[in-house]
């Protein structure tokens, strides 16, 4: 079709492409989600559209699970079955002949496909931000770890002439500079962990006292947590913990609201927090 | 020769002020002329500029020729060599949208009853409508080649029209020229088997 419709005729012909529709198969049925998909839902495709309606009665699970679609009138040539699966199981997704497109073609090909759900994406998990742990209690960091066999833990602790830029810390800050230097000191170690495939179990990270009562010593240390299983851009982005390893007690004079001043063994320092065990 | 759009004014700006004041200016009409005429509004926008305001919106794929006539005096005393001449055309439709097919849309699944509407700029005025469009199918289809396609309506775009209609040309487009807009449908002169 000519671009411009002019009496001579010199105007650039326009080409807008499009296509025709073929028979009606079951192309795919991928367990959606990406990567790990351990309970689903399943993303189905045909060659041409169907109606919601006619997946939700013409298709079934082998192993029977109940699945929902999101809209039964909507005409689509992919479907999302929303539904919860096994972990590392196999399943079909099997389509009865008699079903139509929206077309009224029937069903060609193969009317079944298979798919195998995985285990869960490795995981590893901790409070992060400001914490304060007890000196008297476990003084660990609890790590949730999944389907991960070793855990890598940095521990730096925080010079004292950079406290006050390390409690202003944002992980979103432009300017990571100070964490930088500070986890430049850090000491690595790796630490074999067990447990089921995808089962969650927690591991606590022991943490050092902090000495106080000594001149110039500090309180802070930074705790990050990774594992060699997570993929880098997981890795390179873990949060860090800035911990204070500290005695608690209700202030007398504001028992009922707030935890009172966070004492630090022999009490070269105080702070002041409030609330649970975070400061903010 | 130039191009114009069908909402186009005509301007001639001289050299040096020609119409300085209201007891010195230089009758508009009787130095300004078209062929084929175009009614409107002729007028001195400024000492420098006559300006033709068209009356209605100029024919889509008609040529115009716009002389000034040498017989007057500018400001200064001056005068023309020679009437100065210069034509014109103005563009013609131009498909700017269109459903189920445009530049932007592509579908999958196209059904032999399918017909085509296209959105042109303007009223669609060709001779022989049937060597217009046409469809041209790949090797791998059943009926490979072309498929002329044959006009089978025009009409004005309506509030009830897809958004694909309502804003073809593009949001900078010039709206003056929104009521020329026309919805072309073109269908297959022959079924085509896909």
């Amino acid at each position: 079709m000519p671009s411009v419709v002019d009496p001579e005729a010199t105007k650039p012909f326009l080409r807008w492409g499009f296509h025709t529709y073929g028979p009606f198969r079951m192309d795919s049925a991928l367990c959606s989600g990406g990567p790990f998909c351990p309970t689903g839902g399943i993303r189905v495709s045909f060659t041409t559209p169907v109606r919601g309606s006619e997946v939700q009665r013409r298709i079934q699970l082998l192993p029977a699970v109940p699945f929902t679609i999101p809209d039964t009138t909507d005409e689509s040539p992919t479907w999302y079955l929303e539904t919860t699966l096994t972990p590392n199981t196999g399943y079909a997704v099997v389509a009865d002949t008699a079903m139509r497109d929206v077309f009224g073609q029937r069903l060609t090909g193969n009317p079944a496909s298979g798919l195998r759900t995985t285990g869960f994406a490795p995981l590893v998990e901790y409070e992060y931000g400001r914490l304060t742990v007890e000196r008297n209690g476990f003084r660990t960091l609890a790590v949730k770890y999944v389907n991960v066999d070793t855990l890598v833990v940095e521990t730096a602790t925080v010079p004292i002439t950079l406290e006050s830029k390390v409690l202003q810390y944002n992980r979103w800050d432009r300017d990571d500079s100070t964490m930088a230097r500070v986890m430049a000191r850090a000491v690595k170690r790796k630490v074999a962990v067990t447990g089921a495939r995808d089962k969650v179990r927690i591991f606590g990270v022991k943490l050092q006292p902090a000495s106080a009562g000594r001149a110039g010593a500090t309180t802070l240390q930074v705790v990050r947590v990774t594992s060699p299983r997570l993929d880098s851009a997981y890795r390179a982005n873990m949060p860090l913990a800035i911990v204070q390893v500290t005695d608690l007690w209700p202030s007398r004079a504001h028992r009922a609201h707030r935890w009172g001043r966070v004492g630090d063994g022999n009490c070269g320092r105080e702070a002041e927090g409030r609330g649970n065990r975070r400061l903010v | 020769m130039g191009e114009a759009t069908p909402t186009a004014q005509i301007t001639v700006t001289f050299d040096r002020p020609v119409a300085g004041s209201l007891d010195r200016t230089v009758d508009a009409g009787s130095i300004f002329r078209t062929e084929p005429n175009i009614e409107g509004k002729l007028e001195w926008r400024d000492p420098v500029t006559l300006r033709l305001v068209p009356a209605k919106p100029l024919k889509p794929g008609s040529s115009y020729k716009v002389t000034v006539a040498d017989r007057f005096e500018a400001m200064d005393g001056s005068r023309l060599a020679q009437p100065f001449e210069f034509s014109f055309a103005v563009s013609g439709p131009a498909a700017i949208g269109g459903l189920p097919v445009s530049a932007e849309e592509h579908p999958r699944f196209l059904g032999s009853q399918a017909t085509f509407d296209v959105v042109f700029s303007s009223e669609l005025e060709v001779s022989n409508p049937r060597n217009l469009a046409y469809l041209e199918f790949d090797k791998v289809c059943q009926t490979a080649g072309v498929v002329r396609l044959k006009i089978t309506g025009q009409r004005t775009i309506n509030d009830k029209d897809p958004w694909q209609y309502r804003e073809a040309g593009g949001w900078d487009r010039n709206r003056a020229a929104d009521p020329l807009r026309r919805v072309v449908t073109f269908a297959p002169e022959r079924c085509a088997a896909l």
